[in-house]
């Protein structure tokens, strides 16, 4: 068995390896290694998108988190599915269009232009790089260990293996690398999913003897307000779905990338079905999984597990291939993301100097690779969970860019000092619920009052957004130029 | 938007709603939250690509 899936491995990344190659050589500049602005399609676009959101916790942490908590996890999958929706209904086009308007690279110089000033640029680069670095090794992290259990390879060595990789693919082709392989890898979870679920199902009995029998191993995950507080299953199902629009800046970059709007909207189909059926997936196996295994100890494991004991070597190698494509789309789309933020904004504005179109594309290159290596580093020695990891980093950029993100695509009075104070209250007030949770609770997943410090932390910044920019003086009429243009202004006035 | 505030509020208020028991050993809130949810969404977003609304 162990060979066999080291063989389905083995072919599915010389796949990835050859894939960057090809894109290697149709790269000439350091916005198209960047963004490939106008050079992917709809499906590209929105598998890219979602896979970028789906990352190996939404496979190993959700399911073994879901086969605990049963339906009371639901609605944050449900949320989860819907997160697109959210994202590209609210911010996708309007994004879009200042993103052709002002030729911008990254997130960063959205804001930048938005609240027209140095300091914010450097605020957002500085709390993303902060928040991507441990998303980045706790990736690894799950990657590693799953080469650790399904075949054997000590952990080091897993992670050499699986963090190469990922980092070279994406070192040497760039975006448009990053987005195809998120297609293939996208393909390659649906079937992986398509295979195990309805196998586990009719495993645990069919799907109303697993319920069943579920119900009688765990009587309060079977509906919804079990054994978690009302507004834990709220909290989640906003967290999950609205704050999406902050917390996932490499997948909002996505939105950069389309010239026109027809492509976003068939980008948003391909998303929303994508994360539906995945997610509607994981609850199923992890339902399964809890009837099947109801001993297994460390619930991250319940996914590999089962596959080992239902699927046939070839279509389980299949299925950790999906759990390890989900693991790398996320990666390479933050480490692309990391890179592109230490040189567009960091380096270049900081130098002041005029790189050519070679010495660019090399510095883009040299970078990335800098932070793929510095997050392998960290995830030698990484913190005991996967999801509460990803949570956390999730947790801050929500908190910090939601809302200046949003309004100031669609609000014209949001001001720069407005702005500064959303980013940095928003980010204090997670930080400091984390902080009260633990010293109240002892452990950084219960908050005051089920509160996410994801929800606490967006509603101070909206709050300090508004009074701080009601306060100071408006923009200038440049950024209502380019921001809001006179048939957009009418349209929001009226 | 509007179809967004259907499924924030309905979903909200569905999931603090007593639902009797369904079909599979599953009661109907699990039914129509979750599964509806996820039909829901897609529809909404075929709807939207389609119409531009």
């Amino acid at each position: 068995m162990t060979a066999l899936y080291t063989v389905i491995l083995v072919l599915y990344f010389s796949g990835l390896l050859a894939l960057g190659a090809w894109f290697n050589r149709r790269t000439k500049s350091r916005e198209q290694y960047f963004l490939a602005r106008g050079e992917l399609g709809p499906a590209t676009l929105g598998f890219s998108y979602s896979a970028t959101q789906m990352s190996g916790s939404s496979y190993m942490g959700a399911v073994g988190t879901e086969r605990v908590l049963g339906y009371n996890f639901a609605p944050g999958g449900v949320s989860s599915a819907a997160a697109p929706w959210f994202t590209y209904i609210l911010l996708g086009e309007r994004l879009r269009r200042v993103a052709s308007r002002i030729r911008c690279t990254t997130i960063v110089d959205v804001l930048q232009a938005r609240y027209y000033g140095r300091s914010i640029a450097i605020i957002a680069t500085v709390l993303m790089l902060a928040a991507f670095v441990p998303l980045i090794a706790a990736q690894l992290k799950a990657a590693a260990n799953l080469f650790q259990v399904l075949l054997g390879l000590p952990y080091w060595l897993g992670l050499t293996a699986f963090g190469g990789i990922v980092v070279l693919y994406t070192v040497i082709g760039g975006m448009r690398a990053v987005a195809w392989t998120d297609l293939v890898q996208g393909a390659i979870m649906i079937a992986g999913f398509a295979f195990l679920a309805p196998v586990a199902v009719g495993a645990a009995g069919g799907f109303g003897e697993m319920h069943l029998r579920y119900a009688e191993i765990n009587p309060d995950g079977i509906s919804f307000l079990g054994t978690m507080p009302a507004l834990w299953v709220v909290s989640s199902f906003l967290v999950w779905g609205f704050f999406q629009i902050g917390g996932a800046p490499a997948a909002v970059t996505r939105f950069l990338i389309p010239e026109d709007e027809k492509t976003l909207k068939g980008a948003l189909v391909f998303s929303i079905a994508f994360s539906s059926f995945i997610f509607a997936g994981s609850t199923l196996i992890a339902i399964a999984s809890a009837v099947l295994l109801p001993s297994l100890e460390q619930t991250d494991m319940a996914l590999p597990a089962l596959v080992q004991m239902l699927m046939h070597p070839v279509f389980g190698g299949i299925v950790v291939a999906a759990v390890l494509g989900a693991t790398m789309s996320t990666i390479d789309s933050i480490l692309l993301l990391a890179g592109s933020l230490v040189v567009e904004n960091l380096y270049v504005p900081a130098t002041g100097r005029d790189v050519s179109r070679a010495a660019g594309l090399r510095l883009a290159r040299w970078t990335t690779l800098g932070i793929g290596v510095l997050a392998m580093a960290v995830a030698v020695d990484p913190p005991a969970s996967i999801l509460w990891i990803v949570t956390m980093s999730f947790s801050l950029m929500a908190s910090a860019f939601t809302f200046p993100l949003l309004l100031g695509m669609w609000w014209p009075r949001a001001t720069r000092q407005g702005g500064i104070a959303a980013m940095l209250g928003g980010g204090a007030t997670c930080v400091l619920w984390y902080v009260l949770g633990y010293l109240q609770y002892g452990t950084l997943n219960n908050w005051p009052g089920g509160l996410w410090p994801a929800l606490a932390g967006p509603l101070v910044s909206l709050a300090l957004l508004v009074a701080v920019s009601l306060l100071s003086p408006p923009p200038p009429a440049e950024v209502g130029r380019v921001f809001f243009p006179d048939d957009e202004r009418a349209i929001l006035e009226s | 938007m509007i179809l967004m505030a259907v499924f924030v509020v309905g979903g909200s208020v569905g999931l603090l709603a007593r639902w009797p028991a369904g079909p599979a050993n599953l009661d109907w809130g699990v039914w129509t939250v979750v599964y509806g949810g996820y039909a829901y969404v897609v529809l909404a977003a075929l709807f939207h690509a389609r119409t531009g609304r």
